[in-house]
This record gives C-alpha cells, structure tokens and sequence, in this order.
C-alpha cells in the first residue's frame, strides 16, 4: 500500500521535485563559486562571506517551498476528487493520512540528500584560510529540518477541513487589520512583531528557519 | 551695523545731510535696543524652561528631565552611573570630574527647548517603545563626553569612545573581524601569537604602518578601498589596475596614510581598552590618563596591573569566545524543530475526510 501511495505521489510531484532537487544541489555549488580563499586578503574573504549569507537566504526559502509544493500534491488531488478514493479504500482515516504523509517524507529526502551530496562537493574543492569552516552535514541537516517543519504545517492544512484552513487565514488577517487600526490610532502598540518573534524565535515552531544558513562560515 | 547702513550713512554725510545721518544714528539704536530686548525675553524663557525641569542625580551623573520623564531618566542614570564606574573608576567620582550632565526632552515636541545649561548634553527621549533607548541614549552620550579627557595620541590611535559594558558581552564581530582582517597580522594573532594581537591592535607603534601592518594584497585593497583617493591618478591606477606594490606603497604614504588603520576595526581596541580598565581597578583609567606620552601598549599594561601579554591573552580568549553561531544545528533547535513536526503531523493524522 505504502509503495502505490508512494509511487502516486511521485508521479504528481516529480516535475517540481525534480526543479527543486536540481535547485539544492545548484545552490551550494553555485555559492562556492571560487576554489582558492586561502590565498586571497582578508577584504575578499569579507567580501566572500557576505555574499554567502545574501545567497544562504535561498536555503530556507526552497526548503519552505518544497514543503508547500509536497503537501500540496499530496492532498490537492484528494480535495478535487471529493475524497471518493481515501474513502473507497479499507483504511482508517488516520492509517490513510499517515500513509500520505510519510510518502511526502520519503520524497524530500531526494532534495535534501542532493543538496548533502552539494555541499560536500562544494567543501571538498574550496581552500580556505585560517579560522574559516565548512558545514556541510550541519547544514543539510538544517534544511531537512526545515523542510520537514515546513512540508508538516502545510500537511496539516492541506489535510484539514476548509474550515481549518479559513480559520487560519482568518486569524492572520485579524492580525494584520488589528495591527493596521494600532497604526492608524498612533497607539506605538506592535502585535505583529512580537507574534513573529514567537514564531520565528526558539523554541517557536519556525525557529529552525531563523539564523545564519552558510556553507563556509567563521 | 550693516555694510548697506554704513555706505548710506557715508553717501548720506557726504552729500552733507546732517538731519538724514542723525535720523540712521536713532534708528541704530532703535535696532540695538530691540535686539538686547529679545535677548532678555530669550534668557527669561531659558530660566523659565530651566526652572521647570527636575534633577537627579546618580554618582556624578546629573539629569535634567521635565516631569513626564523623571522616573525613566532616574532609573537609567542609575544603571548609567553602575556602568560609567565600573569602567571609568575613581577618576569620574565628582571630587575628581566635573559632573557629566544630561537633559532629556521629549523627541516628538521638536527641537530641544531652551534652558539646558551648556554643559548639558540634549537627550531627545521618544514615546513608546523608543523609551527602551534612554538608557542607550545616555551611555553613548556620556561615553563620548569622557573622550574629551583623552590624549590627542591616544584618542587618535582608538577613534571611538570606550563603552561600558561588562566583560563578558562581546560581540560576534570581533572574532569575525579576527579571522577576516586583510592584514595578516590577525591571522597570526588568532593561531596564537601574541606579538602579532599586539601588532594588528597598534599596541606597537609601527615604523611604516602601510608595509608593517599589512602585505602586498592588503594594501592593494586598502587602497582600492579608499573613499576619495587624494593621491595621483597615476599610482591608485598602477596599484589597483596592475597590482604594483611599490604603487600601493606611494599612495599609502602620500596624503592617503591617514586612511591607515591598525588591522583590526575600532571594536577590537576598545574591548582591549576597556578590558585594562575594569581589571585595573578604581584607579585605572586615572593611571591610563596619567601616563600619556608613553606607547599605547605600555599605558594599557600601566592601567591593566598586569603584563601586556596577560591582557592580550585575556582579550584573544575573550574574542574567541564570542566566536558566533554557525549553521551548526544546536540539540535545543533540532528537538524543536521535531517536536513541531510532531506535533503538527498529528493534526494531520487527526484530519477529518469529511470536508466542512
């Protein structure tokens, strides 16, 4: 059962897998762009390590992306065919749903072993001076983390009622219209910083996407 | 009087008009008196603004703030006047130094009012959560009044004020600055050598510092990182477009050799500065402060009690120690991370295929 769920989700998915495993690979690639730092002065390592954390953004973006577009093949085909095959099955709607989801695990791991495999490569050909590391296995881990984080949340609205979903929107936008009305009324009162922060600040749930994402650092 | 008044009165005495030039000479005073009217209004309204102003005062350190701002312009003079005797010692107490005022106004009601005294330093204060920045505010402002007690070689050779911050708040950018300096001085500082630290900080008066401090990629950059090149055309051309070092060498001598910096940024020198001045004790910024004209490295070790090398190596291990946070996944951050992912995948095992 688990191999047919698989291979389903796999032929929905392939092409944005496929752009997205290609991506992971090309980003650590493409950041090491130059094989010699060792030999090079400290305003071109500076330089060098500034362009690494500009580019270091891509990772948590793609990691986010690939989550959104895993949960979404995993459960758009499921919302546009009334659920008739999830319910046609002799499953149990937790076992059916674990199935999903774990389908959707398993083909994530194909971006983040590309983007080990990358970094590993990329690593292996630069020299670095004194002081500087790669972290090649730290940050893969990092983005599978991420991806994980990430394909789960959505997992949980994809897979929800339209109420869940709407509830969720709803309370974003509350949000976003209280924190409009404090601005208006001049009150200096901020809610939506502080919401971010306890989202994106640890131990929020998106906190594995704040921080420094970069191959060679310091 | 003006320079238009005074051709008038000369056209007007000339053409030998005595009623006209006495009626200019009344009219002078006229003007004279009203301007010493206005300085009075002006002065009375200083008075006014000045009389209206509550004082505290912590240590040596005076605040003048209007009502509204008194509890928060006490609290961070307290803390303010902690972190100015914890660095700055015996040497700040009012028997010694003349007090370190500052006046506070509220930010969103314009300009600073009048009535603060000259010796006061304007503090504008924002609403709201800008508030936060008082205390900031003041320590920055009262640092930089004490740089006025420095010694032209000694503030030219940090360029900033020392802050007061405790020992252990170091920031991530020193080590950053320790590993990617263009000199390779810090290099060898941050493998180990202490020679070198004392060097890439200008511990050591250099004899050249565009050769000593730095090497032939490093002052090649140097130059090309000159904001305005004073020096020719001709040489910045050499230097950057073809990498001849004896061109960098001649601009870096030339009117640029001011842009010559010691290795490492203002930050590094100001923590070793303050680290001589709290392990020194009461008394270490005075012994600092006495012992001008003698090199940097050798007043530090005067204010520090201790051997240059002590310091340095209490500086390199405190540098290294703020080395920041890489990509490394810390456990804290990966069991969250699952923990969420957990969490979250049992919303969807708890999914309802019944879409409501």
């Amino acid at each position: 059962m688990f191999r047919t769920m698989l291979f389903t989700q796999w032929t929905w998915a392939r092409n944005p897998l496929l752009v997205g495993t290609l991506a992971a690979f090309a980003i650590p690639v493409i950041s090491v762009h130059t094989g010699d730092l060792a030999s090079v002065d400290g305003f071109t390592v500076r330089t060098y390590l500034e362009t690494l954390q500009t580019v270091g953004i891509a990772y948590p973006i793609l990691a986010g992306v690939l989550g959104l577009v895993l949960a979404l093949t995993a459960w758009g085909p499921d919302h546009r065919g009334r659920h008739v095959y999830a319910l046609t099955l002799p499953l149990p709607r937790w076992q059916y749903a674990l199935l999903r989801y774990t389908a959707g695990l398993t083909l994530l791991a194909l971006p983040v072993i590309a983007l080990w495999v990358a970094a590993l490569v990329a690593s292996a050909t630069v020299r670095l001076p004194v002081g500087l590391s790669t972290y090649p296995t730290a940050l893969a881990t990092r983005f599978a983390l991420a991806a994980v984080v990430a394909y789960s949340a959505f997992s949980a609205i994809s897979a929800g009622t339209s109420r869940t979903a709407a509830y969720i929107l709803g309370a974003l936008m509350v949000l976003l219209v209280f924190q409009l009305t404090l601005t208006l009324a001049d009150t200096g009162v901020d809610v939506v910083s502080p919401t971010f922060e306890a989202i994106f600040i640890w131990p929020g749930p998106l906190a594995v996407f704040s921080g420094r994402w970069m191959l060679v650092d310091v | 009087m003006s320079n238009r008044s005074r051709l008038l009165v000369l056209a007007l005495t000339l053409a030998g008009s005595p009623a006209a030039a006495q009626h200019l000479a009344r009219l002078e005073r006229m003007w004279k008196d009203a301007a010493l009217a206005s300085a009075r209004v002006d002065s009375l309204a200083r008075l006014r603004a000045r009389e209206a102003l509550d004082t505290s005062r912590a240590g040596n350190v005076i605040v003048l703030a209007p009502a509204g701002l008194m509890s928060a312009a006490r609290d961070a003079a307290t803390t303010a006047w902690e972190g100015l005797y914890r660095t700055f010692g015996d040497e700040i107490l009012p028997a010694r130094h003349k007090p370190l005022v500052t006046a506070l106004y509220q930010a969103d009601k314009g300009p600073p009012p009048y009535g603060f005294p000259t010796d006061a330093a304007p503090i504008p204060v924002a609403t709201g959560r800008g508030a936060h920045l008082l205390l900031p505010q003041m320590l920055f402002t009262l640092t930089d009044r004490l740089r006025k007690d420095f010694d032209r070689p000694f503030e030219h050779w940090l360029r900033g004020a020392i802050r007061t911050e405790p020992l252990d708040h170091v920031s991530p950018l020193l080590f950053e600055d320790l590993v990617t300096s263009p000199s390779p001085l810090a290099r060898a500082c941050y493998v180990g050598s202490l020679d070198a630290c004392g060097s890439a900080l200008g511990l050591v008066a250099p004899r050249d510092p565009a050769t000593d401090w730095y090497d032939a990629p490093g002052r090649r950059e140097l130059v090309r990182n000159l904001v305005t090149p004073r020096s020719g055309g001709v040489w910045y051309g050499q230097c950057v477009e073809y990498g001849v070092d004896e061109a960098c060498i001649r601009v870096l001598h030339g009117p640029d050799s001011m842009s010559v910096e010691p290795p490492l940024i203002f930050p590094n020198r100001e923590l070793v500065v303050r680290m001589a001045l709290q392990l020194g004790g009461p008394e270490a910024f005075h012994r600092l402060l006495g012992s001008a004209g003698r090199p940097v490295g050798q007043r530090l070790e005067l204010a520090a009690g201790m051997s240059l090398d002590s310091l340095l190596t209490r500086w390199r291990q405190a540098v290294l120690l703020a080395r920041p946070e890489s990509v490394d996944v810390s456990a804290g951050i990966g069991w969250v991370a699952l923990a969420w992912a957990l969490v979250l995948s049992a919303f969807v095992l708890g999914s309802s295929r019944w879409r409501l």
